[in-house]
């Protein structure tokens, strides 16, 4: 007869379900924990603090709805900074989703730093092809997209656009960040980076930091936030540097990962002791 | 004369009637070879479609050992932009197949009231709603609605249940069963524990820096182990991928392989 | 601008690791015969299959998200061989493709399963509809084929190819059903979650390896030496650069040494 032990019976649905109970509980209760900031993050900071203010600054977003979540408060912080800095901000994508998300997220935070559309910052919106678009931006940026992708007004144009000023490729621009769930830094560093003086900074998902820590080694990134957590570490500088009066909801978010990882520590202890229970059972009988 | 103007006196930039001439003309072409290349016999379509194999790759070999001047140009760049559209548009193209191999598997589901046909209904009718919205009613609150309130949400929602999926997987697979499974499973905890609040808090007494004790720090052996050892390993993976990239790619461009694709003569 | 001119030694090093694999290859299509390791994963495909043919139950095959290139090609040839003897003992096969790319996928999918089928002599045998476009949404995609593996118990899942977070949507639900599961990926943050869910997962340029494995062709087989040998030589390159870069380090320090070293001078981009 095949016994196994309890522990090795559970249905998942009721982990599922402690799962959900705790980061409901995450979110509700307030759980005070100190979050210490990575090297990676504060490199990051860095990176958007000494950029050139003169110069502008590209914001590329390759995230949809999915990974909102992470990417969402990782494009804020970003934008929230270069808004206080005064930056001027380029948008494009390689996202369909993410090239509206990320103008939705900009048109909200606008009024607040007195930006304005054409002056201040740029939607040169979504493209399918990086490749061919990144090598066409090392050579010619308003070539590449023609126009805007509000009303279509020409890049060339710099009478609405004097946001354009100044900027023929990518040696002109002064930072470039990704805030991305896909691994197109590849593109940026093989077409881009090293072919202009802007620092690269990146902000992936969780689960893509591993493959990324080379890079930041060999110099080709200036730094990176990865998932909320780097977004909470973000945060956390910008309420140091006084851009932020308080954490919002992306600080709040780690008390939920906290928890969530707990209980992944009890149930890999209960996994291996019911391993261990049922090995002994077998011998027993 | 370079290139480039040459290949603009060739095909200059044509409008109205003369583009509409051309386009059809370029679609008659199509056709016509797409026919030619099936009465080929199986040997000589083999090596027409060898020499349209090595051609496109040449492109891109001829284009980025072709010594670049100062800005990053030589005589073939110009055209990297219009070769990376001409593959968008075959890609584009092949959309139609896609969705006429739905409607077929799904429509005929319905037809025949299959198992679970609902659900085929359910995906052709959206299908249609999405399309007509998004085509002919796109600035409307409907088509936003449906966009922002049910896409989005369906898609946070799909990545969320990985949560889920993460816990019972590693609840099941994350036993200590061998050496390297003690150690994997060693590192994972060290790592976790470094980049959570509530791990970081367990050994935040330490100094940060500067100090020996510092390097006991969870945070900081977290740290170290993602540069270091992750690095390292990822590094030798994206050497071997590399390199198997370059090999699989060089068998394609040269018609290396044997029995592969494109040949259907039975063995 | 990416160009070889940017840094010739590198460009000399791609064109050594190209004669080399192309050497082998030629070597090995003369009769040259060559050794290739255990690769677990992938012995595991048979055994796979057969369980399939006795539950009488279908067989899964993913092609991943990514773009046409490669790894997609390298991922149908794999299930190319795998359809093979599929095909030989009447299982019914299912082969979702998903992602930007997926209508163009579903359409060379549908001619290489096609060919495949009448390789083997049993053309009438083949499916339209076991090749199929899902959607050019990541996870509409994964919903559809989690849904798929449910309604039709599939009774082993092959995943090859570039895959994200849909993978472990895959593995669980495959898993969920009591599938046989055999993955490979080129994308290593996955690998993790496939070793998690799945019986057995090829990692890193093992999956370059796969199709040499399964089919012992001279010509894979030959190629598959040749990556060797250019592994070699990026290896002999690392070793070379820590030695000298550590020396160089020791009489100029760290800051300096990359520029001082030869090696990491000429293999640096312009």
């Amino acid at each position: 007869m095949n016994r196994t032990h309890w522990t090795q019976r559970i249905d998942p649905r009721w982990l599922y379900l402690i799962l959900l109970a705790l980061v409901i509980i995450g979110l509700l209760v307030p759980i005070p924990l100190p979050l210490i900031i990575g090297p990676q993050t504060r490199a990051l900071y860095d990176a958007v603090e000494h950029a050139p203010a003169d110069k502008l600054a590209i914001l590329c977003t390759n995230w949809s709805a999915s990974t909102q979540g992470e990417n969402r408060p990782q494009t804020e912080v970003i934008l929230r900074h270069l808004m206080r800095r005064k930056v001027r901000i380029a948008l494009m994508a390689w996202e369909q989703q993410s090239t509206n998300l990320a103008r939705e997220l900009v048109e909200e935070l606008a009024p607040e730093y007195g930006y304005v559309y054409g002056r201040d910052w740029i939607n040169w919106g979504y493209r399918a092809e990086a490749n061919g678009t990144l090598k066409g931006m090392v050579l010619d940026i308003r070539d590449t997209f023609k126009t805007e992708s509000h009303t279509r007004i020409a890049l060339t144009d710099l009478q609405r656009l004097p946001v354009m000023a100044g900027v023929r490729n990518t040696k002109d621009v002064g930072l470039i960040i990704e805030i991305s769930a896909a691994g197109t830094y590849k593109n940026w560093i093989q077409f881009v980076i090293g072919s202009t003086p802007a620092k690269f900074g990146y902000g992936p998902t969780s689960v893509m930091a591993p493959e990324l820590y080379n890079y930041i080694d060999a110099g080709q990134m200036a730094g990176m936030m990865f998932g909320i957590k780097g977004a909470a570490e973000y945060e956390h500088l910008l309420i140091e540097d006084g851009t932020l009066k308080k954490p919002g909801f992306t600080t709040k978010a780690i008390a939920p990962i906290s928890l969530a990882l707990v209980l992944l520590f009890v149930l890999i202890g209960l996994g291996n002791y019911g391993m261990i229970a049922t090995r002994k059972m077998e011998r027993d009988a | 004369m370079t290139l480039k103007s040459l290949l603009s006196k060739l095909f200059p930039p044509l409008h109205g009637p003369a583009l509409y001439a051309a386009l059809a003309g370029a679609a008659v072409l199509c056709v016509f070879l797409f026919f030619a290349l099936h009465a080929l016999p199986p040997r000589a379509r083999k090596v027409a479609i060898g020499a349209a194999t090595f051609l496109a790759g040449l492109f891109y070999a001829l284009e980025w050992f072709w010594p670049a001047d100062s800005a990053g140009n030589n005589p073939m760049t110009f055209a990297v932009p219009t070769v990376g559209n001409v593959a968008n548009v075959l890609t584009a193209f092949t959309l139609g197949l896609g969705v006429m191999s739905l409607i077929r598997i799904h429509g005929n589901n319905v037809i025949r009231q299959r198992a679970s046909w609902e659900n085929s209904l359910v995906l052709l009718l959206g299908m249609v709603t999405m399309a007509v919205s998004g085509l002919f009613f796109d600035k409307s609150m409907f088509f936003r609605s449906l966009f922002r309130d049910v896409l989005n949400s369906f898609d946070a929602a799909m990545f969320a249940t990985l949560a889920f999926y993460i816990i019972s997987a590693a609840y099941r697979a994350f036993r200590i069963k061998s050496v390297e499974a003690t150690l994997m499973m060693a590192a994972a905890l060290i790592v976790m524990l470094g980049m959570i609040p509530l791990g970081q808090f367990l050994t935040s007494s330490l100094p940060a820096n500067g100090s020996f004790t510092s390097i006991f720090r969870l945070d900081n052996i977290s740290n170290w182990m993602l540069t270091n050892l992750n690095g390292a390993a990822q590094r030798a993976i994206n050497f071997g991928l590399g390199i198997g990239a370059l090999a699989i790619a060089l068998r394609v461009w040269l018609s290396l392989e044997r029995g592969a694709f494109f040949e259907s003569t039975p063995e | 601008m990416d160009h070889a001119s940017n840094s010739w030694p590198v460009a000399l090093l791609v064109t050594l690791w190209s004669l080399v694999i192309v050497a082998t290859v030629k070597m090995a299509q003369r009769g040259r015969k060559f050794y290739i390791r255990r690769i677990p994963g992938l012995n595991a495909i048979d055994e796979a299959v057969g369980r399939a043919t006795e539950m009488g139950r279908p067989i899964l095959m993913v092609p991943g998200i990514g773009l046409i290139g490669v790894i997609v090609m390298q991922a149908l040839s794999i299930f190319s061989y795998i359809t093979k003897t599929a095909a030989q003992f009447g299982n019914r096969i299912l082969l979702p493709t998903g992602g930007d790319n997926g209508p163009a996928i579903y359409t060379i999918a549908d001619e290489v399963m096609r060919d495949t089928y009448a390789s083997v002599g049993r053309a009438e045998a083949y499916d339209p509809d076991s090749v199929r476009f899902i959607s050019d949404r990541q996870f509409a995609f994964a919903a559809g084929v989690a849904g798929l593996i449910h309604r039709e118990k599939v009774a082993a899942s092959f995943l090859f190819g570039e895959f994200y977070a849909e993978a472990l949507i895959f593995a669980e639900a495959g898993q969920a059903v009591g599938a046989i599961q055999i993955a490979g990926t080129t994308q290593t943050t996955q690998i993790p979650f496939l070793i998690a869910s799945c019986d057995y997962t090829i990692i890193g340029d093992e999956y370059y390896a796969a199709t040499a494995y399964i089919s012992r062709e001279p010509t894979l087989l030959g190629s598959l030496a040749g990556q060797d040998i250019a592994k070699a030589i990026i290896w002999l390159l690392v070793l070379m650069g820590t030695i000298g870069l550590t020396i160089t380090a020791m009489n100029y320090g760290a800051a300096e040494a990359t520029k001082a070293f030869f090696l990491s001078r000429w293999l640096t981009p312009k």
